[in-house]
């Protein structure tokens, strides 16, 4: 197996002494995850994060049963009678905690609700992030040569564009009827396949032709890395094409819209750092022995050079995160994010900016759950970055 | 005339739609176009005294200086205080307009087929122009207001019967119009296609009929669009700042503010404006209503705002503390959520019915700030309107049960909605009167409030019947431009559809917003898409009746035709409210429904 992550979670630097031999020894018998945890426990800061971000995982899950048990109203329950004559939000009290909104509705239900909205972008957001940028950045950081050129390009690319310029554009281009209708995805998709699939294998049989290995053979070690690619975006240009309603959008207005907006513009800052701690890796001895004992490229890539990299993965999620939920929020408040009348926050502090003298609390309870909620993320992220690496400890 | 954003539409639709229909829609950031009537919420206007400077607080500039071009209550306000039209109106009655370049009334032939007007004499251009107004600068503003050089968001529409205009804007070329006259200096004479004089006396209150000197002018019309928005020859007691030798306008710098001092070369004896002020500074760019709302009423010698009414909160304070430092006059239009009956479910006239009784339009007037900024609506002519009283006032159409009742009536909605099923049994309704379909509705509203708090509360009630939305909201703009007004978008539902007179004659309101006839494939504003024949051929039989009581009284019917078809759910006749600092006596003119400066003074 690999000993990277071991050795980064062992080394703590400094000389072994007698007794201290004893420790380590006592060290050296926990798992990787024990140490990680054992270092975790003693960040009080980061445990209070986590266990905030337990809670509000909680809350946007069992969201309804807690408006129902604090007898509040429905999230978008319009009450204008709540309303006074110039249709002012109600302040605090009389039935509702957290006063209303312009328009009679719950302040407390929606900012509840609105916790779901930013978790389901923190999470779908940033998982999609972190597979396609660990994904494409790992093939970038291993192969090198041209792979690495046309990827790195093209991460280039899409850091070029101002990134909420970009999702302004995508959110207000896709908020109406969606993009990306299903049929045109899987047509494009079945020709890239037929492309990624046949290729290789073209370029495979005229080497053999010749008489010359240039390719690899396609039932070599790599077949699977060789066949994958295309195999699985031919099913996929399949599923579109003929299961999925021809008319549908893969990218639906709303909430698909900015998890969308966002992986678009949040994936290669991933891949980038996934590209370079895997050039520095593919360099390693236990690559080298790896490689040496004809282990293939996806043995090496998945067995030994990933491992190594859960740690920096795993540090910047949850410092992507609080980022996407900012984002998120920004979307909403320039109105491309999810569409009225899902609460978000976001959103409500821009419908709050216009009476946020006069009507405090509506501002307040969203803008207060957004600070803390990326708080907690970002203090969490400190206290993984401590536990997983000690070496850049504060 | 439009408000706000609303002339973001007609900008774009007006050079592609040949001049046609381009009266448009009402935005909803500010209320609509000409004020509302004799009845106002403004205390009779008071002598002010002469002198000082005033600071209008702006969040955004005119539309156009030209006045062949302006189509914008903004752009109104600037252009009735240094223009002269050949008729206008004082602040306190905007129903009857006064002779302003005009001696006396328009004379209308017994045909209706000819408009005969009289000119003032001694009435002289700001310099460099310094000469005297004829009759044929009048003849070539609207010549060149059917040029592609100069487009008219409405020339076309309301004058395009004066024989001799083309159907469409010339382009490379202005071209005379046969059918406009002027027999000698001070008499111009219009003759029509059609018996449509009652109408376009009327419209002769636009700013279409300010006089622009065609030796000065034509070398600046060659561009496209015509460079004259920069070296406007004014007419009016105040004039924007200008250079004196070539005309151009110095004193405006688009988006940041417009100098506007007294015009030279103005003859107080042949107006009736007292123009009290000696300057007034327009400050654009007060992005933020509630800060600049609140700065004109805490501040001296500042007045707000140019989108029709600061923020609802500002006004609950400003009504508390400062009563006498606000005022409110009629938008002179209404507000109303358009169904598209060419769209399932809307084809079904009870379901319609079934929504309006349901809706609670209480709720929808709080979203712009409750009863005090205006009545809840029952119609398409707003109060004090001509066809007003003839249709029964506040109560129009209340004996069709589905509106009359203001908050919402569910017992008769479910009504309707079984009546719908029995009429199509195929309909998803259960026998509780609910909407059982899955397929979701097209609604689109404007992003911005208050359009988007109504539409909100439309999307909240609607769901209640068990529609289910595909609620989007867009950019105002592009609400008409791409949606509302674009038929082959197929929009099920716009909530924030609005219409405000251009001037004051009842087919302003209702022929282009409801005639059959006036469906278009791009920039169409008959929002529901109502064609009925009998609606249609009552249209064109009142067009051509005399300005009266007769004439009120058909309009007022047609009304009610139309809202028997329950095509849209109108809601409110809203005000627009102005406000001013402490030492500022405030007239709002009732037909622009803007700060009239040239009757405010400081006290």
């Amino acid at each position: 197996m690999s000993t990277g992550a071991a050795e980064l979670l062992q080394d703590t630097g400094g000389t072994i002494t007698d007794e201290a031999a004893g420790t380590a020894q006592e060290i050296a018998a926990r798992s990787p995850l024990a140490l990680f945890w054992r270092r975790l426990r003693q960040d009080k800061v980061a445990l209070v994060a986590l266990g905030f971000i337990v809670l509000l995982i909680f809350i946007a899950i069992f969201a309804g049963l807690l408006v129902k048990l604090f007898g509040a109203h429905p999230p978008n329950a319009q009450n204008s009678s709540a309303l006074d004559e110039f249709g002012s939000a109600a302040a605090p009290g009389h039935g509702y905690l957290l006063g209303t909104d312009a328009l009679g509705r719950d302040v407390f239900s929606r900012t509840l609700y609105g916790a779901r909205v930013s978790l389901e972008v923190a999470f779908l957001a940033t998982g999609l992030i972190v597979v396609i940028g660990v994904v494409l950045g790992m093939i970038a950081g291993y192969y090198r040569g041209a792979v690495d050129t046309m990827l790195s390009r093209s991460m280039d690319v899409v850091l070029a564009f101002p990134v909420l310029l970009l999702a302004l554009g995508l959110g207000a281009a896709c908020s109406l009827k969606g993009c990306l209708t299903a049929d045109a995805v899987g047509r494009d998709l079945l020709v890239a396949g037929l492309v990624v699939l046949l290729v290789p294998m073209a370029l495979t049989a005229i080497s053999q032709a010749r008489g010359r290995a240039g390719f690899k053979a396609i039932a070599g070690p790599d077949w699977v890395l060789r066949v994958a690619p295309g195999a699985l975006i031919l099913v996929l240009g399949l599923f579109f094409s003929l299961v999925v309603s021809s008319n549908a959008t893969l990218i639906q207005p709303g909430l698909p819209v900015v998890i969308f907006v966002i992986t678009i513009a949040g994936w290669p800052y991933m891949a980038r750092i996934i590209r370079g701690q895997v050039l520095s890796l593919r360099e390693k001895e236990f690559v080298e022995a790896a490689r040496s004992l004809g282990a293939s490229d996806t043995r090496i890539i998945f067995r030994h050079i990933l491992p190594n990299l859960v740690a920096p993965i795993i540090v910047y999620t949850t410092l992507l995160i609080p980022t996407n939920i900012l984002f998120e929020a920004a979307l909403s408040f320039l109105g491309v994010g999810v569409q009225p009348p899902t609460a978000s926050w976001g959103a409500m502090i821009a419908d709050a900016i216009e009476i946020f003298d006069t009507a405090w609390w509506y501002m307040t309870a969203p803008g207060v759950a957004l600070l803390l909620t990326v708080l907690a993320f970002n203090l969490v992220g400190d206290g993984l970055q401590d536990a997983l690496n000690p070496r850049t400890g504060r | 005339m439009r408000r706000s954003v609303r002339w973001t539409l007609c900008a774009s639709v007006v050079t592609a739609l040949a001049m046609f229909l381009a009266a448009c829609g009402g935005n909803d950031n500010g209320g609509g176009g000409g004020g509302g009537g004799t009845v106002t919420t403004q205390t009779k206007v008071q002598e002010g005294k002469k002198g000082g400077s005033l600071t209008f607080l702006a969040a955004g500039d005119v539309d156009w200086m030209d006045p062949g071009q302006t189509y914008y209550t903004f752009g109104y306000q600037v252009a009735y205080a240094v223009n002269r039209t050949l008729y206008s109106f004082k602040p306190d009655d905007s129903i009857k307009p006064v002779p302003d370049l005009a001696e006396g009334e328009p004379e209308i032939s017994a045909d209706n087929k000819t408009v005969t007007v009289h000119l003032k004499k001694g009435i002289k251009y700001a310099p460099p122009v310094n000469r005297e107004v004829k009759a044929a600068d009048i003849k070539y503003a609207f010549e060149r207001s059917f040029s592609k050089e100069v487009p008219s968001g409405y020339a076309g529409t309301y004058f395009g019967t004066i024989v001799g205009t083309p159907d469409k804007p010339n382009s490379g070329d202005i071209k005379p119009i046969s059918g406009i006259e002027t027999p000698d200096d001070s008499t111009i004479v219009f003759k029509l296609k059609d018996a449509t004089a009652p109408l376009i006396s009327q419209a002769l209150v636009m700013p279409i009929t300010t006089p622009v000197p065609q030796e000065y002018a034509e070398k600046y019309d060659k561009s496209t669009p015509s460079k004259y928005n920069q070296y406007v020859a004014f007419t009016g007691p105040y004039m924007v700042k200008n250079d004196p030798t070539t005309g151009k306008l110095t004193g405006w710098q688009p988006g940041k503010q417009i100098q506007m001092v007294r015009n030279p070369n103005w003859d107080a004896k042949t107006d009736y404006r007292p123009a009290y002020l000696d300057s007034v500074t327009i400050e654009e760019g007060n992005d933020d209503l509630t800060t600049a709302a609140r700065r004109a009423l805490n501040g001296s010698g500042l007045a707000c705002c140019d989108s029709g009414a600061p923020p609802a909160p500002v006004l609950k304070q400003a009504l508390q503390r400062n009563k006498d430092q606000v005022v409110f006059v009629p938008s002179g239009g209404t507000r109303y959520i358009a169904f598209n009956m060419t769209v399932k479910p809307f084809d079904n006239i009870n379901i319609r019915k079934a929504i309006i009784a349901f809706s609670d339009r209480n709720a929808l007037r709080l979203t712009r700030g409750g009863a005090v900024l205006g009545d809840i609506a029952t119609g398409w002519i707003p109060p004090d309107f001509p066809g007003f009283k003839e249709g029964g006032g506040l109560k129009q159409n209340t004996d069709l049960d589905y509106l009359k009742n203001p908050n919402g009536d569910p017992a008769l909605a479910k009504k309707y909605m079984l009546a719908a099923k029995k009429d199509d049994p195929s309909l998803p309704i259960d026998a509780n009167g609910k909407w059982t379909g899955g397929e979701k509705i097209l609604t689109v509203a404007t992003n911005a409030d208050p359009g988007k708090k109504t539409a909100e509360v439309f999307q909240g009630q609607i769901e209640q019947l068990g529609f289910k939305l595909n609620f989007r909201v867009v950019p105002q703009d592009s609400l008409y431009t791409k949606f509302c007004s674009e038929p082959e978008a197929k929009v099920a539902i716009c909530p924030n559809v609005g219409w405000f007179k251009d001037f004051v004659d009842p087919q302003s309101m209702l022929d282009a917003t409801f005639n059959g006839k006036n469906i278009l494939q791009h920039g169409n504003v008959n929002w529901p898409q109502l064609n009925v024949p009998a609606i249609n051929d009552a249209m064109k039989q009142a067009s051509t009746l005399a300005v009266g009581t007769e004439r009120n009284t058909a309009w007022a019917k047609i009304n009610h035709m139309i809202a028997e078809q329950a095509p849209a759910i109108p809601w409110i006749w809203d005000k627009s409210a102005t406000v001013a600092s402490k030492n500022v006596q405030l007239v709002v003119n009732g037909y622009d429904t803007a700060m009239d400066l040239n009757f405010s003074s400081l006290k």
